[in-house]
């Protein structure tokens, strides 16, 4: 997807990823067709970078960075760890390479064990992966918890003893003990108030900077996900419609879904004019998908017509290469065929009976 | 600090029992709410916000009491004097309020439209027939599409977006004269928290109603609210007219807030942050609450408890800043980040 | 702060605040120290008949407080004795129907899919069984039983329930975040189960555990009353109440006291169960 400076390997690559889950009807539980969270989706990530996934609650983020992780079984295409097919991985080599890829939460409530203390949390790592024992293990613990910023006398305490912001800082020491070169965040500072997300993300910030972290930032806030992510990927519908460097997206959104979605966020900011998008309706039932671009029923954009119910928009390149520092070189790609340019010639939408030709259309301009 | 205004709420104080002791989760809050207006109530998780709330309804339970001093003026009664009789009138008909989640305010086995027409018979005494095309117009006003159809399904058969709109129908049977409105939108994406606040904004144009938002959403205050009134610890820090509020933010706590909060169109890198956290409501610190984690606070702010300063037209700021502006020039660390190292939160 | 903040200690500092509960615990004490101090403390031996013509059916007294029983021993070391028995069968039986309903429960629940619904059809047929029948039916078909047969059969016949618990809680825990965590950080499947997941499933069993003792007491005293559960000369206060009831006219102390034995049985393990309810629930 990425052919970008030469001799950098992607982390963590990924090719058209489905996860389907089998909607089961009647006592003998056949399947009777399938939700599609996850519908084709490709993405790379390289080392020390950040590549967030933002979408709705249904959009499948969160299926995607499970399956990345196994935690939840693909229906079908490949995971790239570093060169190893993770897919196909049997259980004692994945169990291995769960070191090198962890992940953190959203529910600082439910993603730690109630009946553990934060010292066994974060040390439950250092234990599976014989890493440390004993006293070496005692210090490593108070290592990790300084290093989130919590205190090392905290080790003996409780979840339900500290902080939603507190508990958050455990479940990133949890996922830093194994010492991983990759780490899914999914969601990890919606459930916390303001201030406190903002201690979060910086933390996360500091971490990537000094282990050279590689984030999958799963989020539906695209203010957060501006400050976190080099490269943004917008998900709808189990898809990826538009990934790009953080600054071209939010500089120049090009599918209408995105520009929906970024004109949606409140600013605060009482006196900014701006247009504001607001779909009508509800994101339809994955289970029943509609055809050609899954976004076309409640799409905005001037040139829709026909076609876009015929032909599966292809995720390609429009604009300039336009990314810089960790993102330079990464491509702008969208999945929507009226916005020029596109490899689905005239010739083809007019077969599936356009009758509107492509036209650039950008109602939400420098929403950064 | 509006002439005759709706909701008049005087030195509030709530307090609940616990094993800690005491916990004093509203301390002192007072404001207005004016006819027509939306007031945004802002403020982060345990800062008593949710309780002002349940307050002015009077649904506090068991373990909590409304202090004897306090008083909440509605269109100048006292609706703490009140026998709970008339309160039950007042709830729903000139009172009525929405929630962060609406399935749980949703009664699972009643269809939609039953559970509008409900209000309608308990409240004006509608019979059957009139209940069910006052529940239909309501569904219809909320922007529901095929109304007579919707008001047959049961609330697991909607969307989270659909459930709020058909508890915002429920809250608007009686045309209320407040709405009291608690994270209407946190719960709901951001695409279907922009048709549920344009709704609201649609529905009070039309209706005429008051509006109390309370939100921790400084990006949702900013879009719908004209005053906003900032609570911590269990008090009011700031209130003042939206635009002097965003513009020029008094109180560090409010200021801290807007730094840290991550903007589409925001150019800093690293976010600022409040350290510490906010204290417990059983031991609320001596001085100003927010002195610890304060970068202004000096000697003064641990002795004396800082009373509302006028700081504007309407604006006021319960923070000696306003007496010594020009210390406001030299930060130091506060004390939360110099000791606990973030941890304190 | 941390030695007594664990949720084991929570509720252990709940329960001492009960005072329902720690009446109910000391009655348990008591009964269960006369049980198995009997040997020491009982005042005759259980079986011995010093007169069966001159002493039997004697009403309560100062050398028998409980009286004596139509063989003329007796009737509060006879008490003492039977707790042994009516006691022991009872928690033996149901640490073994926890254990294996534990087991199968978490298996179930933790595996999932169609190996779980096979082992949960097996239940619900199991449990469409009256338990009752299916004692009366397996002691039929066996004859007499000694004390190690009775045991294994109630418990046998009393994890169905615990099962099902079980196996409501490991699902619902092991596709939770703590557990995917754990997966996640390459725990294995067992370690999961058995460090993350099985703790927290554990408070309804042991709610259900300590409700069910009382429930077993009577079970096994209607069979004993029945003559098909502990054969005489051994005694258990069933088949004290047993022998009693031929008496009822003559004396009615027989079957009074082991009567009274196992109504306070009962009582306190409810009240306790009901109160170990409260103090495990981490919404308080």
């Amino acid at each position: 997807m990425s052919e970008r400076a030469a001799g950098v390997r992607p982390l963590v690559s990924v090719r058209d990823l489905a996860v389907h889950f089998p909607v089961k009807k009647g006592v003998l539980g056949r399947a009777k067709g399938a939700v599609r969270a996850v519908d084709g989706v490709s993405f790379d990530v390289f080392p020390g970078e950040t590549l967030a996934l933002v979408g709705e609650s249904g959009c499948g983020k969160t299926t995607t960075g499970r399956a990345v992780l196994r935690l939840v079984e693909a229906t079908a295409g490949t995971i790239l760890f570093d060169g190893t097919d993770v897919r196909a991985l049997k259980a004692e080599p994945l169990r291995k390479l769960r070191r090198q890829m962890q992940i953190v939460f959203q529910d600082p409530f439910s993603s730690l064990n109630p009946r553990m203390t934060v010292g066994a949390t974060v040390r439950e790592g250092l234990v599976i992966h014989e890493l440390a024992e004993g006293a070496e293990a005692d210090a490593r613990v108070r290592r990790l918890l300084e290093e989130v910023g919590l205190r090392p006398d905290q080790a003996s305490r409780y979840p339900h003893e500290l902080s939603g912001g507190q508990r958050q800082r455990v479940g990133i020491a949890r996922a830093l003990a194994v010492e991983p070169r990759f780490i899914v965040c999914d969601e990890p500072v919606s459930a916390l108030d303001v201030s406190v997300q903002a201690q979060v993300v910086n933390l996360l910030q500091d971490l990537q900077r000094d282990r050279g972290l590689a984030y999958l930032f799963i989020a539906h806030d695209l203010s957060v996900v501006q400050h976190v992510a080099d490269r943004v990927a917008v998900m709808y519908l189990g898809r990826i419609v538009e990934t790009a460097p953080g600054e071209a997206l939010y500089d120049e959104p090009l599918m209408p879904y995105t520009q929906a979605l970024l004109s949606a966020v409140p600013v605060p900011d009482p006196d900014a004019k701006r247009q504001r998008i607001v779909l009508s309706g509800d994101v339809p039932s994955p289970a029943a998908p509609p055809s050609g671009c899954v976004f076309h029923p409640r799409c905005h954009h001037p040139a829709r017509d026909a076609a876009c119910a015929r032909i599966v928009p292809p995720l390609e390149p429009k604009g300039e290469m336009s990314g810089s520092g960790k993102s330079a070189g990464a491509p702008h790609l969208v999945a929507c065929i009226k916005q020029p340019p596109t490899t689905v010639d005239d010739a083809t939408q007019r077969a599936a009976g356009a009758t509107h030709p492509p036209q650039r259309y950008l109602p939400v301009v420098g929403a950064r | 600090m509006t002439p005759d205004p709706l909701l008049d709420v005087q030195n509030l104080r709530t307090t609940f029992s616990t094993d800690a002791g005491p916990a004093r989760a509203v301390d002192g809050v007072s404001f207005t709410v004016g006819r027509g207006e939306t007031v945004g109530l802002v403020g982060e998780s345990g800062c008593g916000k949710s309780v002002t709330a349940l307050s002015i309804l009077r649904l506090i339970d068991g373990a909590g009491r409304i202090e004897k001093d306090s008083h909440i003026l509605l269109e100048g009664r006292d609706l703490l004097s009140l026998p709970e009789r008339e309160m039950r009138d007042v709830r729903g008909n000139r009172v009525a309020m929405i929630w962060q989640e609406p399935l749980s305010a949703l009664n699972p086995v009643m269809s939609v439209g039953d559970q509008i027409a409900e209000v309608a018979r308990v409240h004006a005494h509608a019979s059957r027939a009139e209940a069910h095309a006052k529940a239909v117009e309501m569904l219809r006003l909320v922007g529901i599409a095929d109304p007579e159809q919707r008001a047959n399904e049961y609330p697991h058969q909607l969307s989270g977006g659909m459930r709020q709109r058909v508890v915002i129908a429920m809250a608007l049977v009686m045309s209320p004269a407040l709405l009291i409105a608690d994270e209407p939108t946190t719960a709901l994406d951001v695409t279907i928290q922009a048709q549920i606040l344009e709704l609201l904004a649609e529905v009070q144009k039309r209706m005429g109603m008051s509006i109390l938002l309370i939100t921790h959403d400084l990006g949702v205050v900013a879009e719908t609210a004209s005053r906003v009134v900032v609570m911590y610890a269990g008090e009011v820090v700031e209130e003042a007219p939206v635009r002097e509020l965003f513009a020029d933010a008094h109180h560090p706590y409010t200021e801290g807030l807007m730094r840290a909060m991550p903007r589409v169109g925001g150019t800093e890198t690293r976010l600022a942050t409040i350290p510490g956290a906010v204290p417990a409501p059983t031991d609320w610190p001596h001085g100003c609450r927010f002195r610890e984690r304060c970068p202004y606070a000096w000697e003064l702010c641990e002795r004396e408890h800082p009373p509302l300063y006028q700081i504007g037209a309407g604006h006021v700021s319960r923070c000696h800043l306003a007496i010594e502006p020009e210390r406001r020039a030299h930060p130091h660390v506060p004390i939360a980040a110099a000791t606990g190292a973030g941890a304190g939160e | 702060m941390s030695a007594t903040s664990g949720p084991w200690s929570v509720a252990l500092r709940r329960l001492r605040r009960d005072r329902v509960a720690i009446g109910a615990a000391a009655a348990i004490v008591i009964l269960a120290l006369a049980a198995l101090l009997a040997p020491l403390i009982a005042p005759y031996p259980p079986n011995a008949q010093p007169d069966i013509v001159g002493m039997a059916t004697l009403p309560p007294s100062g050398a028998h407080p409980f009286g004596t029983d139509v063989f003329s021993r007796d009737v509060l070391t006879r008490v003492m004795y039977g707790g042994r028995v009516s006691l022991g069968v009872a928690v033996l039986s149901i640490a073994l129907s926890i254990t294996i309903g534990t087991a199968y429960g978490a298996v179930a629940g933790y595996v999932g899919g169609a190996t779980e619904a096979a082992m949960m059809r097996l239940i619900d047929a199991l449990l469409a069984v009256p338990r009752v029948l299916l004692l009366l039916l397996a002691l039929a078909l066996w004859g007499a039983v000694g004390l190690p047969a009775l045991i294994l059969m109630l418990g046998l016949t009393g994890w169905f329930g615990t099962s099902r618990l079980v196996r409501e809680r490991v699902r619902a825990l092991s596709r939770g975040e703590f557990a995917l965590a754990a997966r996640a950080l390459g725990a294995s499947h067992a370690r999961v189960l058995w460090r993350h997941v099985l703790p927290s499933a554990l408070t309804p069993v042991i709610v259900a555990a300590t409700l069910g003792i009382g429930n077993v007491v009577v079970l096994e005293a209607s069979l004993s009353y029945l003559g098909i559960g502990v054969r005489p000369p051994n005694a258990s206060w069933g088949n004290i109440i047993q022998e009693g009831s031929e008496q009822i006219a003559s004396g009615w102390w027989i079957a009074l006291f082991p009567g009274l034995a196992i109504l306070v049985t009962v009582v306190a393990f409810n009240l306790l169960g009901d109160a170990l309810r409260d103090a495990l629930d981490p919404r308080k």
